[in-house]
């Protein structure tokens, strides 16, 4: 697999993880590499490096808004969240790599959950 | 990061925004014992390629829509709304005094003078919404008598590269200077009242 087609399954699926994990709550970038890596228990991991190109890419396509704002310690970080048209992505993408491991398993017998 | 080409409000959100994850970042670290990888994944960022990246990422279109969007469009909609402003307060009856100059007759739009600022202000609020630098927003808000500057510096140049017809400056020196002063220099004020507003920066939050 070249390194180009690797980058692009990295980045739809860093997309989609992203999407998913601000349709639950409004985060800034710290806290959406830190929950996309706990709860994928680190198979996931975004760097500062691989995580900011993409939000900053999703904002350009009006998925996602940033905006200031306060955290729990009271420091202004750039909270994320999920626009009306990051919400309509949601549904197609994850139907997306559905079917991309559905392919992938009938392929290769790489089960996914 | 310094050398990231974005506009100024923009690149600072971006500095502040890296630097906040930093901090959180090095905090994490401290309390949890920053594992090895992490650490290793924050020492090795390629500076220079993550600005290239983050710039890609961050301008809209190419540089040429951006070009065209922060200034060229609001340069010709200063144009428009200056030209559509002089007609009108003319079919409204607000006439330009008339001044006799070496015999010839000069028009001082003082409505017009006095109604720019609404054209300049126009110009200059399109450029910022489109993030232009400081520099687009001037020029579009001038952009009017930048026009004039340019016709009143080709006109000469006009006159004497024309050798089958030159004989001589066509027009009175005196009008043709006083003419660029009204057309020119006169202009620049009230544009610049219009403009000035909109040449700040947009307050940044800080981390």
């Amino acid at each position: 697999m070249t390194k180009r087609i690797r980058s692009k399954i990295a980045r739809g699926s860093g997309e989609l993880a992203i999407l998913a994990i601000l349709a639950e709550q409004p985060l800034y970038g710290f806290e959406i590499a830190k929950q996309i890596g706990e709860r994928t228990g680190g198979a996931l991991q975004f760097t500062l490096a691989s995580l900011y190109p993409l939000l900053y890419e999703m904002e350009k396509r009006g998925w996602v808004e940033g905006h200031w704002q306060a955290n729990q310690a009271g420091r202004d970080r750039r909270y994320y969240r999920l626009t009306p048209s990051g919400k309509r992505q949601l549904a197609p993408l994850r139907q997306e790599w559905r079917s991309f491991f559905q392919a992938l398993d009938s392929l290769a017998g790489v089960s996914h959950v | 990061m310094a050398k990231l080409r974005l506009p100024c409000d923009v690149k600072e959100e971006v500095v502040s925004e890296l630097a906040a994850h930093l901090e959180d970042a090095d905090e994490e670290g401290l309390t949890q014992n920053l594992r090895e990888s992490e650490a290793r994944s924050l020492s090795n960022i390629n500076w220079r390629s993550l600005a290239r990246e983050i710039q890609d990422s961050k301008l809209k279109e190419d540089a040429m829509n951006n070009r065209t969007k922060g200034l060229w469009l609001p340069a010709l909609a200063n144009l428009t709304i200056a030209a559509t402003l002089l007609v009108a307060l003319e079919m409204l009856g607000l006439k330009a005094r008339i001044l006799l100059v070496s015999h010839l007759a000069m028009g001082l739009p003082f409505p017009w003078l006095f109604a720019l600022p609404v054209s300049g202000a126009a110009a200059a609020l399109l450029a910022k919404r489109a993030q232009a630098p400081l520099a687009a927003r001037l020029i579009a808000g001038l952009a009017p008598s930048l026009v004039s500057l340019a016709v009143f510096c080709i006109m000469p140049l006009v006159f004497v590269l024309d050798r089958w017809q030159f004989s001589g400056f066509p027009i009175p020196l005196d009008y043709f200077f006083l003419s660029a002063l009204v057309w020119i220099v006169l202009p620049v004020f009230p544009l610049l009242v219009g403009t000035l507003p909109f040449l700040r920066q947009s307050g940044l939050r800080k981390t």
